[in-house]
């Protein structure tokens, strides 16, 4: 008890004497720590809560109903499906639903002015609705008459969910004008959706839907109440035809979190980069303290404190270094959360879930769960300082004589070979689950291994100019130096490679992607002017409009297009359908010449989707085009950056065939020589039918482009963060690890003021050192670097998002990162000697004997 | 002037139009059995008492039909050109309280609707109908609730008012198409069980029923025990007294009474205020009716006396519908406008 209570006042003093005298190093090392519990906690939090109100405005449409029978297509259902379903006696209560993509207001690009949204617009009979899904249900019927009375059936009534009247700033009582499949129509807002307060939601009188909608004889939805039990299910799935298909909550769900999951992941295994570099800024901080304590450690041994004694102090230290990063972390991650669900939504600009507004919730178990996190990486960070501490022999650390490492032995470089090798094998594996795990920990091993070869790596390398030696003293102090302690420079060789390797990994899979996706914009930006209908799903623009718009002057040639989503599996989200006129315009990765066979459409199919269902050149795959499953030929493979789920192509001329739909949702123009493309659309956007100016866009190719890459740079914006913090880790770990070195070896600058090397010529040569270090440390950091972003590139991007792209080196950054690296590790080595060679060397020195 | 009329009359012009009910149209059976689409509002009133082995039972099967104010072009089939709407509700004096059951969908589909030409009416699983064997039957089901009964007519209909015209009310048009059908003979199934009993049968449709004045009516069927069979009314206006009111009385060998305003007295008895609506409900009323200028009075008595139903969710009004017993006699009684008062 004695004992203990005077162990933990030493503890304490020891603790507080140092965190006195360098504040700002300890600080550091907490902020880091704090920076990665942080990140990823708030990673996390925005995407719960993302994806918690995603789930809720699903579940506001749903109405809650316990099963849904829903179109594999935007074409939607037969409505004779409905009294089928109706009269199975495992059906206790049937709701037939329309539910039609729609909007208000003038729909716009991101960053214009115009003001509307879009929304669903639900058709239902509140007779049936009553039953199944009551939140659909705009008012109840109630009290509106007696024994025979008819019900207030109000023709234009339309109710809205709370969250699309405040989006559109109306009220009821007011007049509100609805754009959908097409048409427009004026209704008179009758109340407010109760039970549905995400969704962007509006519900309307089935018969109305149908009829000022075009959706005639067509449901969308079924929502089904079932009696008990899984036999039930069976019945009404064997009951469904090919277009229809059992949706659950689950499946919805599933959906939901399949949406964002890949990104998340890859947010998440950022923010654990961050808290790995902030564990490395302990490890570095304690190593220097430990190096610049030895003497008073050492005391301390002499005087009785065990060992173990001196690990628990380091250990402890860490602890209470970790514990402050973590709740820093944590306050840090709740605070910048908020900030990034006020600011950009839910989906940290990735673009998943529009449409919801998110609910911040502190989750206390995440914040334990990352807070650990945060206090092991400190633990582990102070391990490797603490057992190197305790290894010191205390009479010669007494004497000062710091690390003591003999230059004839040889750095071991196997573990490094060994861990390199096994990431270059994991990079191989499979997608696990869905995610590129093995990728991931590829990247890791690539890592780790990187920088374990690092001391051996240096002493190969400077192992000619070594033999050579040099006339010029101070360059041939600091190679010897380097060669015959890789080991010590290991400290501040680390730091340089693993940042330097995590900013080139993530810089060149940046400009890869970037330039990828600006070759295939061009690619598939081949004309000179395009239309857009924005939420035209369930219908665009009919024959007649087209044949207006195709017969505007200054017009070369015109191509229609149809997209509509269709759902191939119920808990993957719905792939787009594209019915295009003419010779298909997309970047061909594979293809075959062989001829189509009889009874097949000449599909061509985009990557993610090859990806995510499997299907290859020349296959024949089935898909449920117009309510009959219809054989398609795989004729190719094209490459699509903008649908993550997957598009297929199909003839526009089939796809007529098989729909009788002849309606358009986008089209391509291309003008005659000398036309001018601004009267060109300002005579389209007059040619326009007055229902669908709300939905059209218009826009050129370099306007397009330069949309896309802004949103492409704004959606990398994380990753850019995480770059900058990465190098500025990175760079305190040089200036750490140099002063840590400098302090160790004063005794050798002592001695070789001594014997007569100038203060000049020291510095020089700890400068040299410094630039060397930061040349090996940069170029190796280059090199691995190189490879992990040959994995992401490769491995992690196809198996997270389903997409390839070609590799680009930025070639400039990447020459510059090196430069700045050399420049800044001399620079910090001078500093740290000036600072530690004021005077004090040559006492040093007598000191010593 | 007259165009001028003529744009102002265009919305009216533009609504539906339903068929008047006019004196001297012929009642004809078994086509009047079935629906009359053409006219607003519309419904099959079953009730009547069961023997069960606990005892007596009050039952109620109700199909309405009715045709919203509406004219549209839109060729949708889901255009709500008939509603049908329908309540059970059992009287367990055990319970205290009616177990009910409501449904309500629109017409089409052939998921509901109501037959032209002969009883059908059909929503979802509920089925009331004329079978060949000149039967009726009614099958619903709800919560604790199935009944599967048959009812075999041992009497003629009786046609209400003027053969079958009824005045509802002292204006013009304010009456219904009427007749009833006593004496029932009941068999089937409550909840599974066997079960007998006598029912009365209700036929009434209308597209102009009801006095602007009124907020409610009262009405009694009694099946007596000799044979003979009570039809009572009343239309109440807001001040509590009557606006109208008839009836008729049977007699075992047949021979009709049919009652005018004056011959009908009906006076509040025991009152019961419900714990749910908060209405109060004059559940014992004493009734009096006059027959050969002889006033024969009537203490009713209600086999419990929460009756009350709530159909408010499927479209209807908050009533008290009860099995209830006379001297000599049972039956039938339904208050309603009490709760609020009634539109329609």
């Amino acid at each position: 008890m004695h004992h203990s209570a005077n162990g933990m006042a030493v503890t304490g003093w020891l603790m507080a004497g140092e965190w006195r005298a360098h504040p700002v190093r300890l600080g550091l090392a907490v902020l880091a720590i704090a920076v990665g519990v942080a990140l990823g906690f708030a990673v996390h939090l925005v995407n719960s809560a993302a994806l918690a109100s995603f789930g809720r405005a699903v579940a506001s449409v749903q109405g809650r109903a316990d099963v849904a029978v829903r179109a594999r297509s935007a074409a939607g259902l037969d409505e004779a499906l409905y009294p089928r379903l109706a009269q199975l006696p495992e059906v206790q209560a049937i709701s037939p639903v329309v539910e039609v993509p729609a909007s208000w207001g003038r729909l716009a690009r991101p960053g214009s002015e115009a003001k509307g949204g879009r929304f669903t617009l639900i058709g239902v009979d509140p007779l049936r609705a009553m039953a199944v899904t009551p939140g659909l249900v705009g008012i109840s019927v109630a009290g509106q008459g007696g024994v025979g009375s008819r019900p207030n059936w109000q023709a234009d009534a339309v109710w809205l969910s709370p969250a699309l009247m405040r989006a559109a700033g109306v009220a009821p009582g007011q007049d509100f004008i609805i754009t959908a499949a097409g048409r427009q129509a004026r209704l008179r807002i009758a109340g407010r959706l109760a039970g549905a307060d995400e969704a962007q939601l509006a519900v309307i009188d089935i018969a109305e839907a149908q009829w000022r909608f075009g959706q005639l004889g067509r449901l969308h939805r079924i929502d089904l109440k079932l009696v008990d039990g899984d036999a039930a299910w069976a019945v009404v799935a064997a009951a469904l035809p090919a277009d229809a298909m059992l949706a659950t909550p689950e499946a919805e769900a599933t959906r939901a979190d399949a949406l964002s999951r890949a990104y998340r992941v890859n947010l998440g295994m950022l923010a654990l980069v961050a808290l790995l570099t902030g564990g490395f800024l302990v490890w570095s901080a304690q190593a220097l303290a430990v190096a610049r304590r030895r003497p008073q450690f050492a005391l301390l041994g002499v005087l009785g404190l065990p060992r173990a004694g001196l690990v628990r102090q380091l250990l402890a230290e860490g602890l209470v270094l970790g514990v402050a990063g973590a709740a820093l972390g944590v306050a840090l991650g709740y605070g910048l959360a908020v900030l990034v669900v006020d600011r950009f939504g839910g989906d940290l600009g990735g673009g998943y879930f529009s449409g919801a507004r998110a609910r911040l919730a502190f989750d206390t178990g995440a914040a334990l769960l990352f807070g650990a996190l945060g206090l092991v990486t400190a633990l582990a960070g102070s391990l490797g300082p603490a057992l190197n501490a305790a290894r010191a022999a205390p009479a010669q650390a007494l004497k000062g004589l710091g690390d003591v490492p003999d230059p004839a032995r040889r750095p071991r470089a196997w573990p490094g070979l060994v861990m390199l090798g096994l990431g270059a094998l994991a990079a191989l594996g499979p997608p696990l689950w869905g995610l590129p795990l093995l990728g991931y920990a590829a990247m890791a091993l690539l890592l780790a291994g990187g920088v374990a070869l690092m001391p051996a790596l240096a002493r190969l390398l400077l192992a000619p100019l070594a033999r050579k030696g040099s006339a010029f003293l101070p360059l041939d102090l600091a190679v010897r130096r380097l060669w015959g302690v890789p080991q010590a420079a290991g400290l501040a060789l680390s730091g340089i490679v693993a940042s330097t390797a995590l900013m080139v990994a993530m810089a060149v899979m940046v400009a890869s992607f970037r330039q990828s996706v600006d070759d295939w914009l061009v690619a598939v930006l081949p004309s000179d002017l395009y239309l857009h209908l924005e939420g035209a799903e369930a219908g665009g623009l009919p024959p007649a409009d087209q044949a207006r718009l195709a017969a505007v002057p200054g017009l070369a040639h015109v191509r229609f297009q149809r997209v509509l989503p269709v759902r191939i599996d119920p808990a993957r989200p719905a792939v787009a359908l594209m019915a295009q006129g003419g010779q298909a315009s997309v970047p061909i990765m594979a293809s075959t010449d062989a001829a189509t066979p009889p009874g097949t459409a000449r599909a061509l199919i985009s990557e993610p989707l090859a990806w995510l269902y499997g299907w290859q050149v020349g296959e024949v795959h089935s898909l449920v085009i117009g309510g009959v499953p219809r054989r398609l030929f795989v004729a190719g493979v094209w490459r699509d950056y903008a649908r993550q789920w997957g598009a297929i192509i199909v003839p526009l001329a089939d796809y007529r065939g098989f729909t009788g739909d002849a309606t358009a949702t986008e089209a391509s123009f291309d003008l005659a020589p000398g036309a001018d493309p601004a009267a060109v659309q300002t005579a389209l956007q007059a040619a326009l039918p007055q229902a669908v100016e709300g939905q059209a866009q218009f826009g050129r190719p370099g306007e397009m482009r330069r949309v896309a890459l802004t949103i492409f740079d704004r959606s990398f914006a994380v990753t850019y963060a995480l770059e900058a913090i990465a190098i500025i880790i990175g760079l305190i770990g040089v200036a750490t690890s140099f002063s840590a070195q400098v302090l160790a070896r004063l005794r050798e600058f002592g001695m070789l003021r001594h014997v007569g090397v100038g203060r000049r010529a020291i510095l020089t040569m700890l400068g040299l050192e410094g630039a060397g270090l930061g040349l090996i440390g940069a170029l190796a950091g280059l090199s691995l670097g190189l490879v992990m972003a040959l994995v992401l590139v490769r491995v992690v991007n196809p198996q997270s998002f389903h997409w390839t792209m070609d590799l680009a080196l930025p070639g400039p950054l990447l020459g510059g990162l090196v430069a700045a690296l050399v420049l800044c590790a001399g620079g910090t080595a001078v500093v740290a000697g000036r600072r530690a060679l004021g005077g004090r060397a040559l006492l040093a020195v007598r000191a010593d004997w | 002037m007259r165009r001028l009329l003529a744009l102002l009359m265009l919305p009216l012009l533009l609504a539906a139009t339903f068929a008047p009910v006019r004196p001297g149209v012929p009642l004809r059976f078994p086509a009047d059995h079935g629906a009359h689409p053409e006219f607003r509002t519309e419904w099959w009133y079953v009730t009547g008492w069961l023997d069960t082995l606990q005892g007596k039972r009050g039952f109620q099967i109700t199909f309405f039909r009715t045709r919203p104010d509406i004219d549209t072009a839109n060729p949708s089939a889901f255009v709500p050109r008939q509603v049908i709407f329908a309540h059970a509700a059992l009287s367990d004096p055990a319970a205290g309280r009616l177990r009910h059951a409501a449904k309500i969908a629109r017409e089409g589909f052939g998921l509901a609707g109501a037959r032209v030409g002969d009883m059908d009416v059909r929503l979802d699983d509920w089925r009331l109908w004329r079978g060949r064997d000149g039967r009726l039957h009614a099958r619903v089901s709800g919560e604790g609730l199935a009944l599967d009964l048959a009812f075999t007519p041992t009497q003629a209909v009786i046609l209400q008012g003027d053969a079958g015209f009824s005045r509802k009310g002292p204006g013009a048009g304010e009456a219904s198409h009427y007749y009833s059908w006593p004496h029932l003979a009941v068999a089937g199934r409550l909840n599974g069980k066997a079960v007998t009993g006598t029912a009365w049968l209700d036929r009434e449709w209308s597209s102009t029923l009801l006095n602007p004045k009124a907020v409610g009516w009262d009405w009694l069927g009694l099946n007596m025990d000799d044979g003979s069979a009570v039809t009572l009314f009343r239309v109440r206006s807001a001040k509590g007294g009557a606006l109208w009111a008839g009836g008729s009385h049977r007699d075992k060998a047949g021979r009709l009474t049919v009652l005018t305003p004056d011959d009908v007295r009906w006076q509040a008895g025991g009152w019961w205020q419900s714990p749910r609506s908060k209405a109060r409900w004059p559940v014992k009323p004493v009734v009096a009716l006059k027959l050969a200028g002889q006033w024969r009075e009537l203490p009713v008595v209600p086999l419990m006396p929460d009756q009350e139903l709530d159909s408010r969710m499927s479209g209807g009004p908050v009533y008290w519908e009860g099995a209830v017993s006379v001297p000599g006699g049972r039956g039938y009684l339904e208050l309603t406008g009490y709760a609020s008062p009634l539109r329609m």
